[in-house]
């Protein structure tokens, strides 16, 4: 499963932090459609998530690994990447990865992941593009229920 | 940490998870815990975070210790925010954060450790903020130091050098006034320049290496 290290698909590369159902499904749907995908998480199970084609082929490069950690994060090629996107389900270490790979990596594009809709209001403030389940379903549920 | 501001006479608030640790907090220092989250900005508000003048974030958790300031920084207006670093590449990163105060734990064990290993001690503690590089120094004066008693305006400190704490070899802690007395075996907790660190090491601690 991990025979490669660096995804040679795609010309535009996406490091992605996390492997939940969410981040899994991100990465299933950029790989699609021609990103090369690095995906970090803290278990090696988290990655049965996704379909065993797309890593032995090294079209989504799987690597067990703390996407906080500046170390781990140039495992998963960030210093290549075009997009960073933090998905972990935990809204502080999203925070902590995303200004790592913003400030230290200075990737283009950084996606954070943010549930609390505080800490969403602080960091959009900080210049950090945030999305959150919550609020996104939130927002929808109120737009189907007024129409 | 709580009890030494409590005694320096500022108002605390401590938040912390651990209901356990909480009530044995209140029980020695007066009612002064709130349970939770300290990245839950409900939380920070029950601890009257909008009126606090500084905080401080010393959980293991850099990402929570992080989050915790900026929250406090950005959402509370909170003018001052210091945190530790555990894992000591950070440092950077919560410099660029706006973190006003970082400090590298890895840097304080190793300074303690370097001082633990020498037998006669000089040890830098942490940087000192500021313009003119600044340290705080632990210094131990040797056992066999002589004279075995000085008076503290009685030695001629260099300047750019504060002496601010004196831990007296039975334990006790000291505020060193001029009159005060510092004796062989005591340790001397001091603010310096890097220009006088060595006539200050000299003074107190001749022969000692950091």
């Amino acid at each position: 499963m991990l025979q490669t290290n660096r995804t040679t698909v795609g010309d535009r590369k996406v490091t992605i932090m996390g492997c939940g159902g969410m981040a899994a499904s991100v990465a299933i749907t950029l790989s699609d459609q021609g990103y090369g995908i690095h995906i970090l998480d803290l278990k090696i199970d988290s990655f049965n998530r996704l379909p065993p084609g797309k890593t032995q082929s090294g079209e989504i490069v799987p690597i067990v690994g703390d996407g906080t950690l500046q170390q781990d994060l140039l495992k998963a090629s960030v210093e290549d990447a075009d997009v960073f996107m933090a998905l972990s389900d935990s809204d502080t270490r999203n925070a902590l990865a995303a200004q790592v790979a913003s400030n230290i990596f200075r990737v283009p594009t950084v996606i954070c992941r943010v549930e609390d809709p505080i800490m969403q209001k602080v960091y959009a403030g900080l210049g950090i593009v945030t999305l959150g389940a919550t609020t996104l379903v939130a927002e929808n549920a109120v737009k189907a229920a007024t129409g | 940490m709580a009890r030494w501001l409590l005694s320096a006479g500022h108002e605390v608030t401590v938040v912390e998870q651990d209901r356990v640790l909480c009530n044995k907090l209140d029980e020695s220092l007066g009612s002064v815990s709130v349970v939770g989250d300290a990245t839950d900005s409900a939380v920070l508000s029950k601890a009257g975070t909008n009126r606090a003048d500084v905080v401080v974030a010393t959980t293991r958790s850099d990402d929570i210790n992080l989050v915790a300031c900026q929250l406090a920084k950005h959402h509370f207006a909170v003018p001052r925010t210091v945190s530790v670093v555990n894992v000591r590449e950070r440092t950077e990163l919560f410099d660029m954060a706006g973190i006003d105060v970082n400090i590298d734990v890895t840097e304080l064990v190793l300074g303690r450790m370097q001082h633990g290993l020498s037998p006669v001690g000089f040890a830098h503690l942490m940087p000192v903020p500021g313009p003119d590089s600044k340290a705080l120094v632990n210094i131990r004066i040797p056992a066999d130091s002589v004279p075995e008693e000085r008076r503290i305006r009685d030695l001629p400190l260099p300047n750019g050098v504060l002496l601010s704490l004196v831990i007296s070899r039975d334990g006790s802690t000291t505020v060193p006034t001029p009159e005060a007395v510092i004796r062989a075996g005591d340790e001397v907790i001091a603010v310096t320049t890097a220009e006088a660190e060595e006539e200050l090491r000299a003074l107190l601690s001749p022969g000692s290496e950091e």
